[in-house]
């Protein structure tokens, strides 16, 4: 954001269409889980257009003290909002409040945070990935021991195939383990969000 | 006969870790609409929030960025107007409704004259077109236009908003860092000002004018 007190627009151009490619079919994905299929492809687009800007609001607004990790978050929370806005009647979905992981202070002192854009870029995934890491590390006990297994070869890359072979396991078998564990993983990161 | 949810997912789950972008309504048109596309939607719902971000080489990067929708919110990002001119007009269609109704229902719900129709009217065309900037639309304004569009005001906001949280912030100061002398633009400025003070004053807003121009607190 210091690019933006100083008038470096182009740095933070820059800065911000690098993090909006590099979120982008994550936010996509996330609108297209929220609305599990019903809204047609201008709706969708829309749906999507508007995530992004609600997204570039919180980041130009609230970055300074917010992880990616609460950020990804935050993104399938408005991405659920934002379809709710688009197509309101079709789902019952979780109403929370779109600013929920958003709440760092907008008192204007933000400026330093868009210096060295592209370095805080990376950063800021870097973060996402060490948040992500940790989160991943503590939550994973919490899992029988096959699902983790196959959940942990499933963040290191494996396909299914190499899933299989490795852990001597039948394709229908390795595909319950794998959307269990996830289930599991993802309902602990809820918990951890909302007790955070 | 359909494939299970879990094995969409785990189909899934090898093309988003191959860094291949794998579509996520194409999954979901492959299971019939109910229960097992909810379940799958759910479950790459859940995947997509602890998923890895994969790698992304240049062509993928080159890919993302020439999507259409990417498209337009970097062209957006730019603009006065924000998003409005991309998402107002879609989400009337969606509403049913016309330009002209929308303004006669706000003229009803601002009990506003019949003759203010054709001007309301005409400032909704204007917003649409991206001739008026949104962030000068009143709150009143903007709830009222979010319960006859389904969206929420705050969304509307952010889509006003959006061009101008990406602009350079307001260069306070410029002065005291000008290498040049700066009496010729002070000069310059004070000229312009004197002009100003000269002339008429502008006619006052009517309730109207309050509504689209008068600002939040209009």
């Amino acid at each position: 954001m210091a690019a933006r007190g100083a008038g470096d627009a182009d740095a933070m151009r820059r800065w911000w269409e690098e993090l909006v490619i590099t979120i982008f079919d994550r936010m996509d994905g996330l609108v297209g889980a929220a609305h599990k299929g019903r809204l047609d492809d201008e709706e969708h687009d829309r749906a999507v257009s508007l995530a992004l800007s609600r997204f570039t609001f919180n980041l130009i607004h609230t970055f300074e003290g917010v992880s990616m990790g609460e950020l990804v978050n935050a993104t399938k929370t408005l991405a659920n909002f934002i379809c709710m806005d688009v197509q309101r009647s079709s789902m019952a979905r979780r109403t929370v409040s779109l600013d929920h992981g958003w709440d760092a202070d907008d008192d204007g002192g933000s400026s330093s945070a868009w210096e060295a854009a592209e370095s805080q870029r990376r950063f800021a995934l870097d973060e996402h990935a060490r948040d992500m890491d940790a989160f991943r590390e503590e939550a994973m006990t919490h899992l029988s021991p096959r699902q983790r297994e196959v959940v942990d070869l499933t963040f290191q890359g494996a396909e299914i195939e190499e899933i299989c072979d490795r852990l001597g396991l039948t394709r229908d078998n390795a595909y319950q383990l794998r959307s269990r564990g996830l289930r599991k993983l993802a309902q602990l990161l809820r918990d951890h969000e909302d007790a955070s | 006969m359909f494939p299970t949810p879990d094995l969409l997912l785990s189909q899934f789950i090898d093309e988003w870790n191959a860094g291949r972008r794998p579509n996520v309504r194409e999954y979901l048109r492959r299971v019939p609409e109910g229960a097992a596309r909810d379940e799958l939607a759910d479950a790459i719902a859940d995947w997509l929030a602890v998923a890895p971000t994969p790698e992304l080489d240049a062509a993928a990067r080159a890919q993302i960025r020439a999507e259409p929708v990417v498209q337009r919110v970097f062209a957006a990002a730019g603009e006065d107007a924000g998003l409005w001119p991309q998402v107002l007009p879609g989400l009337r269609e969606q509403a049913g409704v016309s330009v002209k109704q929308v303004a006669s229902r706000l003229v009803a719900r601002f009990s506003l004259g019949k003759g203010d129709e054709a001007r309301t009217a005409d400032y909704l065309r204007q917003l649409e077109q991206g001739e008026l900037d949104p962030t000068r639309v009143s709150r009143r304004l903007l709830d009222a236009l979010g319960e006859l569009l389904g969206a929420s005001a705050q969304t509307l906001t952010d889509a006003a908003t959006f061009g101008q949280g990406l602009r350079p912030a307001a260069a306070g100061g410029t002065l005291l860092r000008a290498e040049d002398p700066a009496q010729p633009w002070v000069a310059a400025d004070f000229a312009i000002l004197a002009d100003a003070a000269l002339e008429p004053a502008p006619p006052s807003l009517d309730e109207v004018d309050r509504l689209f121009l008068g600002g939040p607190e209009g």
